[in-house]
């Protein structure tokens, strides 16, 4: 025992050096993680209020660059304000229909509308595109009533980690929840993280984990917009196919995919693209319009009608892949319902490349849900392969199927999910 | 000096250290990638004839009251951890012929220009690569990294420097 108690206390230096690192080590990678202890965050009451105090004091040192903001954002709000050149069009040479409350009637969304009658020329009513006149009459995301914009200040940013965060000043009291969108007036800064009465910690959109849904407003591409870690200025646009034309300036905005941010939020402008030989993708650099460095006050948006699509999407996932097949895709699909939800609903598996602010816990469930999906497809090309021995001659057909069959129907599967979906043509 | 006093002074030089950090020097940057890890200060001149286990509790907490306030886990207060470990050895490494006075402090008028550059670049150094390594978790960007922690030193070690040549007392023996 007195060897124990002198050995103890000879190494007593190692000894804590190694249980406070592990301690720390432990506590950073819980940081990293969506979840994790109330306790230690800016959220907290009393460095919410500390930082709070520091940035009351910085305020007075940055009124003129305050007061730019403010009168830049104003004179955008007043703008909405006006009534647009074509609020009162009228479009009399085009096929233009209006319902008894005067809205316009899209015809590439109703083709025979009430009143107007079957078009003139049939032929081209099915393959009819939208009118680009009145494309721009479109419900702005800011006039949607779905999505209540609440108005914040930022407490505290970072910009130079890999992983930045921030603190905004208003908090459940105000009507914030955690996983809510966070926009600015010059394009979308990130996602709620942790929520107390007056404060509320935001997951940038300078953090390795993220990935917003977006679109090229051209020509409707859809992407993935990730940062890669070393300039706030920009980020990288994934999944845009190669065969697409790009130009240098195109307006990158929300898809609207992940029912965080409403659909067209500015979000930046196309840098420079370059074609690597071994990918399928664009590898494109897209100039970010929030200017991170000078960030000030943001918008937190609420989107009412999230949890219904949620579910919506959830239950449509779970119909169109049933755990049907081998018994190997049973458990890992029976432990993917089992497994405790976060906060918000998982967003659904065919999503992949367009969820939203991707937490650690998310990626690892959609990870799940791949294996899953991998593994059905692997159980349907076994059943193909037993169809077509059937058929053919058995000795011949073995080999060639075996061969043909087992990596065909996994490789659409796995790396480009969206184009299997059904709806797909409805989101061009 | 009785214990009572010794612990208030440092309690006092542990809140004058993590609120000039806080609300002031985090806000400023070297170039665009530095920035001034003022806090260490205070765990750099700390006596040096402390306990290594009140050292390295030290570290820890004020490591983990940074990272409560800017988010970052236990990022801080590992590396602040590791530099309190290395510290000792370090001054066990640059001791003079004749050995510490019981009245030596880390001070650059007491020590000489010589040891306490060599005593501040190393540890700074050893922190420095540990945070932005832990930070990133990986290899990936070296270049930037190396850039980042360069200047990370330059401006921290520059800190450290201004306020030893401004707070410190001068002459030898007189402590405060």
């Amino acid at each position: 025992m007195r060897n124990l108690i002198a050995f103890v206390l000879r190494y007593q230096g190692v000894m804590l050096f190694v249980l406070l690192e592990v301690v720390s080590l432990f506590l950073f990678v819980i940081n990293s993680s969506y979840q994790r202890a109330a306790v230690f965050n800016s959220a907290n009451a009393y460095a919410g209020q500390l930082l709070a105090r520091r940035t009351e004091v910085a305020d007075y040192f940055r009124l003129n660059d305050l007061n730019q903001q403010l009168l830049a954002e104003n004179a955008r709000i007043r703008q909405l304000l006006y009534q647009p050149d074509y609020a009162h069009r009228e479009a009399d040479s085009l096929p233009v229909g209006r319902d008894t409350l005067g809205n316009l009637i899209y015809r590439h969304l109703q083709p025979y509308p009430k009143g107007l009658g079957p078009p003139v020329r049939a032929v081209a009513a099915s393959d009819r595109r939208p009118d680009s006149l009145l494309l721009g009459g479109v419900k702005l995301a800011s006039h949607d009533e779905d999505f209540p914009l609440i108005g914040a200040r930022v407490i505290n940013n970072s910009l130079r980690s890999v992983d930045n965060y921030l603190t905004l000043n208003v908090g459940a009291a105000d009507g914030v929840e955690p996983g809510l969108g966070v926009v600015a007036a010059t394009g979308v800064v990130g996602r709620v993280k942790s929520v107390s009465e007056h404060y509320a910690t935001v997951v940038s959109l300078l953090h390795s984990k993220t990935a917003v849904a977006t679109r090229i407003k051209r020509d409707g591409t859809f992407g993935s917009l990730r940062w890669p870690g070393d300039d706030y200025r920009y980020a990288l646009l994934d999944y845009i196919p190669r065969q697409n034309k790009l130009v240098q300036g195109d307006t990158v905005i929300t898809s609207g995919y992940n029912a965080v941010f409403p659909a067209g939020v500015f979000v930046g402008t196309v840098e420079s693209f370059v074609k690597e030989v071994d990918k399928n993708f664009w590898t494109v650099q897209v100039r970010l319009g929030v200017d991170f460095s000078r960030l000030t006050y943001v918008y937190v948006v609420h989107n009412r009608a999230r949890p219904e699509r949620d579910s919506l999407e959830t239950a449509l996932v779970n119909e169109l892949n049933p755990p049907k097949g081998g018994a190997t895709a049973k458990p890992a699909a029976t432990a993917k319902r089992a497994a405790p939800k976060p906060s918000a609903p998982a967003p659904p598996a065919r999503f992949v490349p367009q969820t939203g602010l991707m937490s650690k816990a998310m990626a690892a469930e959609q990870a799940a849900l791949q294996k899953t999906k991998d593994q059905v497809a692997a159980a349907q090309a076994e059943l193909l392969k037993l169809r077509t021995e059937a058929a053919k001659a058995k000795a011949a057909a073995a080999k060639a199927a075996q061969a043909a069959a087992a990596p065909k129907p996994v490789a659409p599967l796995g790396t480009r999910p969206v184009e299997t979906t059904p709806n797909s043509p409805s989101q061009r | 000096m009785s214990v009572v006093l010794v612990l208030a002074r440092q309690l006092f030089r542990f809140a004058l250290y993590t609120s000039v950090y806080v609300l002031l020097v985090s806000q400023l940057k070297l170039f665009e990638v530095g920035w001034c890890f003022f806090y260490l200060g205070f765990l750099l001149f700390l006596p040096i004839n402390t306990p290594v286990a009140v050292q390295l509790l030290l570290g820890f907490g004020t490591g983990l009251a940074v990272d409560v306030t800017f988010d970052t886990g236990g990022l801080h207060a590992a590396a602040a951890v590791l530099l309190m470990y290395l510290r000792p050895y370090v001054i066990a490494l640059l001791t003079p012929r004749d050995g510490y006075d019981t009245q030596d402090t880390v001070n650059v008028h007491q020590m000489g220009w010589q040891w306490f550059l060599v005593y501040l670049l190393l540890l700074v150094s050893v922190h420095h690569i540990t945070y932005f390594f832990l930070e990133l978790g990986s290899f990936r960007h070296p270049l930037l990294t190396f850039t980042r922690i360069g200047a990370s030193i330059l401006f921290t070690g520059a800190a450290m420097l201004i306020v030893q040549l401004l707070f410190f007392p001068v002459r030898r023996g007189r402590r405060s």
